[in-house]
C-alpha cells in the first residue's frame, strides 16, 4: 500500500534527527527510517503521535495516493 | 446474501479441487517410487555399502564435532564482533545504510551461534552413542573422550558469551532494546522493547519459522516411515517427530483461539 510522507522534511524544519525523533514518538531510529523511506506504513496511533509533534494534521504529513493499477 | 457467499465459496473449492487431486495422485505415486527405489536400493546393497558407512561415519567422528564447532563458532563470532565494533567507531549515528550493515552482521553471528547450539546437542547425543557402542575401544585411551567433553562444555561456553556480546553490542547501537542475555525472560522483555514495527518483524518471521517447521515435519514423518521399514531405526523418531509436529499446531491453534475471544 503506497503510504507517500513528508516526515523528512518537517524532521528537518524543527532540527531533530532520527534518533531524536524516534525517541520523540517512542519507536527505534531504525522504524523512522523505514518511515520515511516507504518501507513501513506506521499505525494509526504512530501516525498521531508523529503528527502532534510538528502540531500538524496526519494528512499534512502522510499521503494515500491509489496505485496506477487499481 | 448468504446464498451467493455460498457460491462463491463452492466456486472457489470448485476450482482448486483438481490441482488439489493431482497434488495427492502425485504424492501417492511419487512415495510409492521412492519407497520402491529404496527397496531396490536396499536389494542391491546400496544401503549397506553407502548409508551405513556414511552413518557410522558420522557417528565415529561427532567425538570431535563440537571441538570443531567451538573453534569455528570462536573465529567467526570474534572475526564479526570486531568488524562491527568497528563501523561503530566510525558510525556518526546518521548513516542509514552503516546501520542497517551492522545489524546485519550482528545478526549473521547470532544465526552462526544458533546453528552452532543446535548442532552441538546433535553431536553430544551422537558422541555419547559411539562411546557406548563402542565403550571397550574407547576405555583404552582417554583422549577423546577428554576431546568430547572439553568439546561440548567449550562450545556451550562460547556460545553463551558469544551471545551475551552480540546482544549487548546491538542495545549500545539500539539504546531502546532491553534485557540481559542471562534473565530467563529475556526473550519477552526484548520482544516488549521492540517498537511496531519491529514486531511486526518478529511476528512475520515467526509465522515463517512455523509453516517451515509443519512442512520439515511431514518431510520427516516420511523419512521416519522409510527408516522403520529399511534401517530399523524403530517408532522412536515417528513419536519425537509426532509430538514436536503435534505442539506447534496445537499451540498456533489455541494461541489464535485466545487471540480472537481478546478482540
Amino acid at each position: 500500500m503506497p503510504l507517500y510522507n513528508h516526515l523528512k522534511e518537517y524532521r528537518a524544519k524543527i532540527n531533530v534527527n532520527q534518533q531524536e525523533m524516534g525517541a520523540l514518538v517512542g519507536v527505534s531510529r531504525q522504524t523512522i527510517s523505514q518511515i520515511e523511506r516507504g518501507d513501513y506504513s506506521p499505525s494509526v496511533t504512530l501516525a498521531l503521535k508523529i503528527a502532534r509533534v510538528f502540531d500538524s494534521k496526519v494528512e499534512d504529513i502522510f499521503e494515500y495516493q491509489e496505485d496506477q493499477d487499481e | 446474501m448468504n446464498s451467493s457467499i455460498q457460491t462463491e465459496i463452492k466456486r472457489e473449492d470448485k476450482k482448486k479441487l483438481k490441482g488439489f487431486i493431482l497434488i495427492l495422485i502425485a504424492s501417492f505415486f511419487g512415495g510409492g517410487f521412492l519407497g520402491g527405489a529404496i527397496a531396490i536400493c536396499d536389494n542391491i546393497g546400496i544401503v549397506d555399502t553407502v548409508v551405513k558407512p556414511v552413518l557410522e561415519a558420522f557417528l565415529r567422528w561427532s567425538v570431535y564435532g563440537n571441538f570443531a564447532i567451538m573453534v569455528i563458532t570462536l573465529v567467526s563470532v570474534c572475526m564479526i564482533y570486531m568488524n562491527v565494533k568497528g563501523m561503530l567507531k566510525e558510525w556518526d549515528q546518521e548513516d542509514d545504510i552503516v546501520f542497517s550493515k551492522m545489524n546485519y552482521r550482528l545478526s549473521i553471528g547470532l544465526l552462526i551461534t544458533t546453528i552452532a547450539q543446535i548442532l552441538s546437542f546433535c553431536f553430544f547425543s551422537a558422541g555419547i552413542l559411539e562411546m557406548e557402542r563402542n565403550a571397550d575401544l574407547y576405555k583404552n585411551t582417554m583422549i577423546p573422550g577428554a576431546i568430547f567433553w572439553i568439546g561440548f562444555i567449550g562450545v556451550l561456553i562460547v556460545i553463551t558469551i558469544s551471545q551475551q556480546k552480540i546482544v549487548n553490542l546491538t542495545k549500545v547501537i539500539c539504546p531502546e532494546k532491553k534485557g540481559s542475555i542471562y534473565d530467563k525472560d529475556f526473550q519477552k522483555k526484548w520482544l516488549e522493547s521492540c517498537d511496531e514495527a519491529e514486531k511486526a518483524i518478529v511476528y512475520e518471521s515467526s509465522y515463517s519459522a512455523y509453516k517451515a517447521v509443519i512442512k520439515a515435519c511431514m518431510t520427516l514423518w516420511i523419512i521416519s516411515v522409510l527408516g522403520i521399514m529399511f534401517f530399523e531405526s524403530g517408532i522412536y523418531p515417528t513419536i519425537v517427530i509426532t509430538v514436536i509436529w503435534m505442539c506447534a499446531n496445537v499451540t498456533y491453534c489455541v494461541k489464535s483461539m485466545r487471540m480472537e475471544k481478546k478482540h
